[in-house]
């Protein structure tokens, strides 16, 4: 029930956010727009070519791109905390958006498009990647690898290459610092149709994975004790659940840069909404995320317009009020 | 008339005010800041390519012992190569210096501008003057510290007479200033009463889908455009360089677009915009109305009047047909 009206929510603020921006056109407009491209023949198009051109092939795609984004983030945020067991884990955790920003700034400073439009998102992924297995080749060792080991390599190799990415920027002559550090905040505003296909994948292929093994992610909170008892192989749990948040992390953060706050706040107020059972929370989860990466973006783009600011500036400040409000009704409810 | 009449007031204000006399102690303000010089800096510096273009053309640069910000875009200067072979020769750091490296030089003056070299993070007149080096910084640039008078060509003049007071070269920055000002008079007369007026966006970092970097109303080029007869689509933006989205750019639909030939190769800026579906209506790109300019025309130095005289024939052929 409560998933249902969170996706009728969803559907319902892409309509309207689709509308908002530099250029305001109402949902009705956007409705017939969208039937006349599919049926060239129906209605009387009462709109401008401009207008077309920024819903059809701009607007549209950032929508979906920032609901996918942000439902791709609820859903690996809620994975990691269960395998850490750790409420502040977020998809970032490993050092994912850190190497994915050596890729990109290497990409927007040095090596330019040198493999066509796709440069700048492949080399964001395979720094993505690369950061993952790093962590996980370094906190491993013969005896497998504990949370705690994990998530502390995963903070130091988090810092060496920010420290590698900065080092990037400043020693670029070029004023394209700029721009380096746009992309390192996060941004829907790059998003094309073209962009889609890959992080849409990848939402898709990990979220699946992900709720085919809700029920031993249950079982992870009673301890690796406790779920060992129950016959789970915890190790291998723990590992393929990192790589597959690892994976639709990387695909996320090469399209989008590093929008924070929604990974790791989500999970909490999906768990609020439908209880701790991963089954339940995985999908509120991945649909609140989706409201809320699509509403913070388009009231970006309404607020700052002509400007366009990174996302990360609208959504620390909206995420940080966000997390404040459910801390408290939290305490309040004496959980 | 009667504005260009009291514009020449206005210059005739300033050069009084900044040229008593020709003597030292010479008082120039900087950015809200007041800057006493007792005689000619002795080991002055210059950061980025604009501002070394103003000095070349002041006949200053060889006065100056250290050059800096230029590297790999040396040949855009307009100059002969002996001169750009010994500027290369010059550059102690090829980006933006911090104080140490300037301090390395011995500096005594370093000229710079807010986003040129100058950051309230970094560099900062304030941290320079402690170690003993004087600073001026670009008029226009002062924008990236808060409010400041609308710009106009008294911003780009001012740092011409503040150089000519500083490095005791007064006659020289006067009639340059004279010459410019006249040269300005002539584009405005034809395009002053032009009810016409194209829409123009300058279009900076446009090779990709990520969000361009655009001019809002006070940067020296919103001026030219303004005095070559266009609009800038973005002048209601307060503030000089400023990132745009590109559905504002549609939206605005601007009828020529100026692109830098700074550091991104302008070919691969044109297929960008060419190529893009979603810009594919503008009117620019429908009619290729592309217009280049070095990175000293479009920011302040003494390159602008140049880029103006290239600028208003492009949007206005009719006016200035032979």
């Amino acid at each position: 029930m409560i998933r249902l009206a969170l996706a009728a929510a969803l559907a319902g603020s892409m309509i309207v956010a689709t509308g908002m921006g530099a250029v305001v056109v109402p949902p009705a407009t956007i409705l017939r727009m969208l039937i006349h491209e599919v049926a060239p023949g129906m209605g009387v198009p009462g709109w401008s070519v401009g207008e077309a051109r920024i819903i059809l092939s701009l607007r549209l795609p950032r929508v979906l791109l920032g609901a996918i984004v942000g439902a791709g983030l609820g859903v690996a945020g809620s994975a990691l905390q269960a395998i850490t067991r750790n409420p502040l884990a977020d998809p970032y955790l490993f050092g994912v958006s850190s190497g994915a920003s050596v890729g990109a700034v290497f990409v927007i400073l040095y090596a330019g498009p040198v493999l066509g439009v796709c440069t700048l998102p492949v080399l964001a992924f395979f720094g993505a990647l690369g950061a993952a297995a790093l962590v996980f080749g370094l906190a491993r060792d013969a005896r497998g690898m504990t949370v705690e080991r994990l998530v502390l390599t995963g903070v130091a190799v988090h810092f060496m290459l920010m420290a590698v990415t900065n080092g990037l920027i400043l020693s670029a002559s070029d004023r394209g610092a700029d721009s380096a550090l746009f992309w390192m905040l996060g941004s829907f505003a790059q998003a094309r149709w073209n962009l889609l296909p890959a992080p849409l994948i990848a939402l898709i292929i990990g979220t699946i994975w992900v709720l085919c093994r809700a029920e031993a992610l249950d079982a992870l909170s009673l301890g690796d004790e406790g779920a060992h008892t129950l016959g789970i192989s915890v190790g291998a749990l723990r590992l393929q659940m990192l790589v597959a948040t690892s994976v639709l992390t990387g695909a996320l953060v090469a399209v989008s840069g590093a929008v924070g706050f929604v990974g790791l706040i989500m999970p909490h107020a999906a768990r609020r909404m439908v209880g701790a059972r991963m089954r339940a929370v995985v999908p509120a989860a991945a649909l609140l995320g989706a409201i809320f990466a699509v509403w913070v973006d388009a009231g970006g783009r309404a607020l700052f317009a002509p400007r366009e600011l990174p996302l990360g500036v609208a959504m620390a400040e909206n995420g940080g009020v966000f997390l404040i409000v459910v801390v408290r009704r939290r305490e309040r409810a004496g959980l | 008339m009667i504005r260009s009449l009291l514009f020449s007031g206005l210059v005739i204000l300033v050069m009084l005010r900044l040229h008593p006399a020709a003597a030292y102690p010479v008082i120039v303000h900087s950015c809200g800041d007041t800057v006493t010089f007792d005689g000619p800096p002795q080991r002055p510096v210059v950061n980025d390519l604009n501002m070394v273009q103003t000095v070349i053309d002041l006949g200053l640069i060889d006065r100056f012992v250290g050059v800096t910000g230029i590297a790999g875009v040396e040949a855009h200067l307009q100059a002969p190569p002996a001169t750009i072979a010994a500027i290369r020769a010059r550059e102690f750091s090829d980006r933006y210096p911090g104080i140490e490296a300037i301090l390395g030089q011995a500096a005594d003056f370093y000229f710079a501008g807010w986003g040129f070299g100058l950051s309230q993070a970094g560099v900062t007149p304030a941290a320079l003057a402690d170690v003993g080096i004087k600073t001026y910084a670009l008029a226009e640039s002062c924008i990236k510290l808060g409010p400041r008078a609308p710009v106009s060509m008294d911003t780009v003049y001012a740092d011409i007479l503040v150089l000519g007071a500083i490095f005791d070269v007064m006659p020289r920055a006067k009639s340059m200033v004279a010459d410019f000002a006249a040269r300005v008079a002539a584009i405005t007369a034809r395009t002053d009463r032009t009810t016409d007026r194209p829409t123009v966006m300058y279009c900076g970092d446009c090779d990709s889908d990520a969000p361009p970097l655009s001019m809002g109303g006070e940067g020296v080029l919103n001026l030219l455009i303004e005095l070559a007869g266009g609009r800038n689509i973005f002048s209601d933006i307060r503030d000089s360089y400023v990132r745009v989205s590109w559905e504002a750019v549609i939206a605005r639909d601007p009828a020529w677009i100026i692109i830098s030939d700074h550091r991104i190769p302008t070919g691969r800026i044109v297929g960008y915009l060419t190529s893009s579906p979603a810009l594919a209506n503008l009117a620019a790109v429908r009619l290729r109305h592309f217009l280049f300019m070095s990175y000293a025309e479009r920011s302040p130095s003494t390159r602008n009047v140049q880029a103006l005289e290239r600028l208003a024939p492009a949007l206005h052929p009719n006016l200035f047909a032979p």
